[in-house]
């Protein structure tokens, strides 16, 4: 995967939290905030990975 | 908030400042990319909340969600500014926008202060949220300015109209959280803080535009701009502050006109040699070209379509109470911390009205232009002169890397609210200054909230109450300290991360936010000084 798909994912990860947060939140489910928890979490990471990791595809479309 | 426990000591200051400080230094210093250095930031808010500022993991939650979507209300205007930017280049817009104009004005300055002030201040008289320097960098761009300046032109440009622009959203949510004792005259010294701040604005964009001497060409424009810009704002603030910036900005708009048919600003200011904003092959728009896709009128199509929208589904009352009906956003419950920080729950949070946001207009102008573009067959004709022009693709480059960014600031920023640690940063200001000294600072907390927020809205919800009782318990004036966070809150868009994103998204220059940074920090940090010392006047 070029990096501007594993931004792409990260920006997935982002989005589908939303809804665990919510409704795990609103309806009290901890399994469903803490899974979006840990997207965001992966979300965030990803991006910091890339800046360490040595890039063999530009991606260039 | 004021029945909160927390500690208000220099540690804990300095550890709610921490991230912010971070974020600055990745970027500035260390010229990290807003994709990279944005998580990291927001991944130390959580660490921070969570160790020592006693969030509970679903306080945090809770937290972590509202951010999401308050960067989703921002990426539903950058998402279609992209799209808007994309489709005019396949078209050969910008080309011909560029060539265009040319026949107006071939003064460099005339055109980089028109473009870069005065149209970004319209714009954000109706639209805001980003919208106006999304929109302009690319204008920028086609008139051979650099890319880096291109975004920090029109954030220093459209700083001053943040407070009354997009319809006045951030005064109506002023009145909400705050009860004044006199809304007018609140209204109106903020309008006087801001005077200011527009007339440095302009010499700042001609100083880059073309040094001293680019000055000397501009200042019967910037005058002329400013008083305009100014005046008609403190006036019009006695009928309707609403309307204010908006109207204030759209006659600014209109006297480009006559001024263009000025020799002055009409033909190309040659003895302006030093143009650090422009790039060395940008022209006087007399260079041989092949003959542009379109005319001037069809390249300015997407701009009139997207005012034309705008004042109708944002300006008018009957349609946007119509509008308005239809709206939605993301349960949320109370949530509080150990240090009794307590966040009311919100069912729905912060609800969108899809018709009434300000990405709608956009949506409609990209549709009707490409549309329109495409019977005309501007594309194809493109597609020959230079070959293949992705839209979607080159979307999907500008738009994710920004996107990324913009959420990590969001979550950032309502974690440090949600955990309590943007009430110690304020709070903490407020117990270490003398008076006389808060009134002078009072602009640099809504400076603060608008850089972790992008929003002069969004701090003045989270400031304007705790600004309001220090005024109170120190014997200020609570409406001058009000005026300040709101003149305050308005400068600090210019220097907002997620904001910069917004430009460098859509000049093509995504990983070159800190030279943007640097470009807007010098002047943010000079128009604070200037507030902060007329504020010392009302106070």
């Amino acid at each position: 995967m070029n990096e501007l798909r594993w931004l792409l994912l990260a920006l997935m990860l982002f989005l589908v939290a939303l809804p665990a947060l919510s409704a795990g939140t609103e309806t009290d489910v901890p399994p469903l905030w803490w899974s979006g928890l840990a997207l965001v979490t992966a979300a965030g990471l990803i991006p910091v990975a890339l800046r360490y990791t040595p890039s063999g595809d530009d991606g260039e479309d | 908030m004021t029945d909160s426990t927390l500690p208000i000591n220099i540690g804990y200051w300095l550890l709610a400042f921490s991230p912010i400080v971070l974020l600055l230094v990745l970027l500035a210093v260390l010229r990290w990319k807003a994709p990279e250095a944005g998580p990291v930031g927001m991944l130390l808010a959580a660490v921070v909340a969570l160790v020592f500022f006693r969030t509970p993991f679903e306080t945090l939650a809770v937290g972590v969600g509202k951010g999401i979507w308050d960067a989703v209300f921002i990426l539903l205007v950058i998402w279609p500014a992209l799209l808007l930017y994309r489709v005019g280049t396949a078209a050969g817009a910008f080309d011909a926008l560029r060539r265009g104009l040319s026949r107006y004005s071939r003064n460099h300055v005339f055109l980089v202060l028109g473009f870069g002030w005065v149209f970004a201040s319209f714009m954000q008289g109706i639209a805001g949220f980003g919208a106006p320097i999304a929109i302009v960098a690319p204008l920028l761009l086609a008139v051979g300015v650099r890319p880096v300046y291109a975004v920090a032109i029109p954030l220093i440009g459209h700083a001053w109209a943040n407070m009354f622009g997009t319809l006045a959203v951030g005064w109506i949510a002023t009145l909400q959280v705050v009860d004044l004792d006199d809304e007018i005259s609140t209204a109106l010294i903020t309008a006087v803080l801001l005077a200011p701040v527009t007339l440095m604005a302009g010499v700042t964009i001609a100083w880059m535009a073309g040094k001293g001497r680019g000055v000397r060409v501009a200042w019967p424009l910037i005058l002329i701009i400013s008083a305009l810009h100014a005046g008609l704002q403190f006036v019009i603030m006695y009928w309707e502050p609403l309307l204010s910036a908006f109207l204030a900005s759209t006659v600014a708009l209109a006297a480009l006109y006559p001024l263009s048919r000025w020799s002055r600003y009409r033909e190309p200011a040659r003895d302006v040699r030093e143009r650090p904003a422009m790039r060395d092959d940008a022209g006087e728009g007399d260079e041989a070209e092949s003959e542009p896709t379109m005319g001037l009128g069809w390249a300015l199509l997407p701009y009139a379509v997207l005012t034309l929208v705008a004042v109708v589904t944002l300006a008018v009352p009957p349609v946007v109470d119509l509008l308005d009906q239809i709206e939605f956003g993301p349960p949320f419950p109370g949530a509080d911390t150990g240090f009794d920080v307590v966040n009311e729950g919100e069912r729905p949070y912060s609800p969108i009205a899809p018709f009434t946001h300000p990405g709608f207009p956009l949506a409609v102008a990209v549709l009707t232009t490409w549309l329109v573009y495409r019977a005309r067959g501007f594309y194809a004709a493109r597609r020959r002169q230079e070959g293949s022009q992705p839209i979607w693709s080159s979307l999907a480059t500008d738009a994710t890397p920004a996107s990324v960014a913009i959420l990590s600031f969001l979550v950032l920023a309502a974690v440090m609210e949600h955990s309590g640690q943007t009430d110690v940063l304020a709070q903490g200001l407020e117990q270490v200054s003398p008076p006389l000294v808060y009134a002078f600072l009072a602009n640099v907390v809504g400076l603060i909230g608008a850089f972790m927020t992008s929003s002069n809205t969004a701090s003045n919800v989270l400031f304007a109450q705790l600004q309001q009782g220090v005024a109170a318990g120190t014997g200020l004036s609570g409406n001058a300290v009000v005026a300040a966070q709101s003149a305050g809150g308005a400068i600090g868009n210019a220097v907002a991360p997620a904001n910069i994103v917004l430009g460098t998204g859509t000049a093509g220059i995504v990983g070159q936010e800190g030279a943007v940074l640097r470009k807007t920090l010098p002047w943010t940090v000079a128009a604070a000084v200037v507030i902060g010392l007329l504020t010392l006047l009302f106070v």
